[in-house]
């Protein structure tokens, strides 16, 4: 018990890392994703069998291989980025294309006469994914965006690997001075455990507010 | 009736006409076709307006009544034909540089409102009506809500503003999309079933704001199966079937005297609906 208390401060300095990585590359995530989403449903050319490529690819290989081609693939044709850098690479990228999935779904998932509206307008299809198809796709997301983000929140366990300090990382190097791996590791959980459910109740409050006036 | 703008026909050339298009009509299609797949939708559509004249459109379901005026703004694009609005025509054959400029121009200057109102729901009311002045025709935002408010007021909302879509009646959405096609100030407006999705009981107070706008001189395309607002507002009813116009004339001439069987069955069927008038 003495041991928890003595490493807590050590593992919630570290998770301040965990919650920096997450919160960064879900942003990234969030502008990749609805990007890849519009230039999708917009069926742009050549950026739709791109965008086609590249979620198709991160889906379906793993996260930790991704993180490695990054930190020590890349490096061999010359783009070295830092372990912290290359963490939030692989995250950013990785989660972008989930989320564009989601917003995919979003996107066509909007009434088709929201469209003839805003065009009627005289809108230009630009104008009107803009300003009327995806802020309202944003709301359908945003449970699945939600879920990504808690995702995202424990896979940044993976970047442990490559040495970026945080919260797995912190137990791990406590544990190698103490061989007291029962002890760090639920700690370790518990913190996870106690981010994600802190960010699930944010997330209720800011879904409820979303669906305040939209009534289906 | 207002006297000046009812259907000019056999007017003197040369009366009194200025603007729109040297006395030629408002709205013309011709040779409008459409089809999906093997189905023919439209075979044929011939259609003109004049500038302030009232046209009622009545026929069966599946007769191509939606699809004519998705075609007339080609949010549907039509296989062939050519529409005229004011002064701005488009050709199905054409391809020059401009032709998505001419259809913007087209949608301008029409003002469309739908069987289920496609209101922005995630925008008040004066934010829905707002949103063409400020996006299309680039007008400051206090202006817009000038114009906007003014319009709320003409369909009777202006109490209803703030209110989100999802807050206000059907009848009340309806009146808040007439309202946001009125702000792009349309040279044509054309309504696909606007009554009837609603509960009987909000129907007339649609109609009346659209009756109010035909005695103000809007020109009109209406799709509706009213029978009592085509007998007060057109000037023309023309019914459709597969796809074709079958015939069309005055109201009063049509409903009372049909020259075809097809025209006579189909009102005898709608004018035993309840409340169909
Ligand atoms: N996008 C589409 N794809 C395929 N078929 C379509 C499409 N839109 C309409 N149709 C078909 O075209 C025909 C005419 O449809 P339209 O909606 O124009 O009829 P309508 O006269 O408006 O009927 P209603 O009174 O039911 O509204 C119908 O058979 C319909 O199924
Ligand atoms: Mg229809």
């Amino acid at each position: 018990m003495s041991l928890m208390v003595s490493s807590f401060s050590y593992l919630a300095e570290a998770s301040l890392m965990t919650v920096f990585l997450s919160v960064v590359s879900i942003a990234f995530g969030l502008v990749l994703g609805l990007l890849a989403a519009v230039v999708r449903v917009a069926k742009v050319p050549v950026a739709d069998p791109i965008a086609r490529v590249y979620i198709s690819v991160m889906r379906g290989t793993p996260l930790l291989v991704q993180i490695f081609i990054v930190y020590f693939g890349l490096p061999q044709v010359g783009l070295v980025f830092g372990p912290i850098t290359s963490a939030i690479i692989a995250l950013s990228l990785n989660v972008g294309a989930y989320l564009s999935e989601s917003f995919r779904a979003a996107l066509e998932s909007v009434d088709r006469g929201q469209m003839d509206a805003a065009l009627s307008l005289s809108m230009t299809y630009w104008q009107a994914m803009r300003r009327i198809i995806v802020p309202q796709s944003f709301r359908t997301a945003l449970p699945t965006i939600g879920n990504s983000y808690i995702s995202l929140l424990k896979d940044t366990s993976l970047v442990s690997v490559i040495t970026v300090q945080e919260l797995l990382r912190a137990a791990s190097v406590v544990i190698a001075r103490t061989y007291r791996p029962l002890t760090l590791y639920v700690e370790a959980a518990a913190i996870y455990w106690v981010l994600s459910s802190a960010f699930s109740l944010l997330q209720q409050r800011v879904e409820r507010m979303a669906s305040k006036h939209v009534r289906r | 009736m207002s006297g000046d703008n009812g259907i000019a026909a056999g007017a003197a050339p040369g009366a009194a006409t200025a603007t729109a298009g040297d006395g030629r009509s408002m709205l013309q299609v011709s040779g409008l076709h459409k089809r999906y797949g093997k189905l023919e939708v439209l075979r044929g559509i011939d259609l003109s307006v004049d500038r302030g004249g009232v046209v009622v459109v009545m026929g069966p379901s599946g007769s191509g009544k939606s699809t004519m005026l998705r075609c007339l703004t080609f949010l549907e694009k039509p296989d062939a034909g050519r529409v005229r609005v004011g002064d701005v025509t488009i050709d199905v054959d054409d391809h020059d540089a401009d032709i998505n400029g001419r259809i913007r121009q087209v949608r301008r200057n029409v003002g469309m409102v739908f069987q289920h109102f496609n209101l922005f729901p995630h925008k008040t009311a004066v934010q829905n009506v707002m949103e063409g002045p400020l996006v299309v025709r680039r007008m400051p935002e206090a202006q817009a809500r000038e114009l906007a408010v003014g319009l709320l007021a003409k369909v009777g909302l202006a109490d209803r503003a703030d209110h989100y879509p999802s807050q206000l009646s059907g009848g009340q959405q309806q009146r808040v999309a007439i309202a946001r096609a009125l702000a792009m100030e349309p040279q044509v407006m054309l309504y696909d079933e606007p009554t009837s999705a609603l509960d009987p009981e909000l129907v007339g107070e649609v109609l009346a704001v659209m009756k109010r706008l035909a005695k103000d001189g809007m020109t009109m395309v209406v799709v509706t199966h009213e029978i009592g607002f085509a007998q007060d507002v057109a000037d023309r009813v023309i019914f459709m079937d597969g796809g074709v116009i079958v015939e069309e004339g005055e109201a009063s001439q049509l409903f009372s005297a049909a020259r075809e069987e097809r025209t006579r069955r189909f009102l005898g069927l709608i004018k035993r609906e309840p409340g169909g008038g």
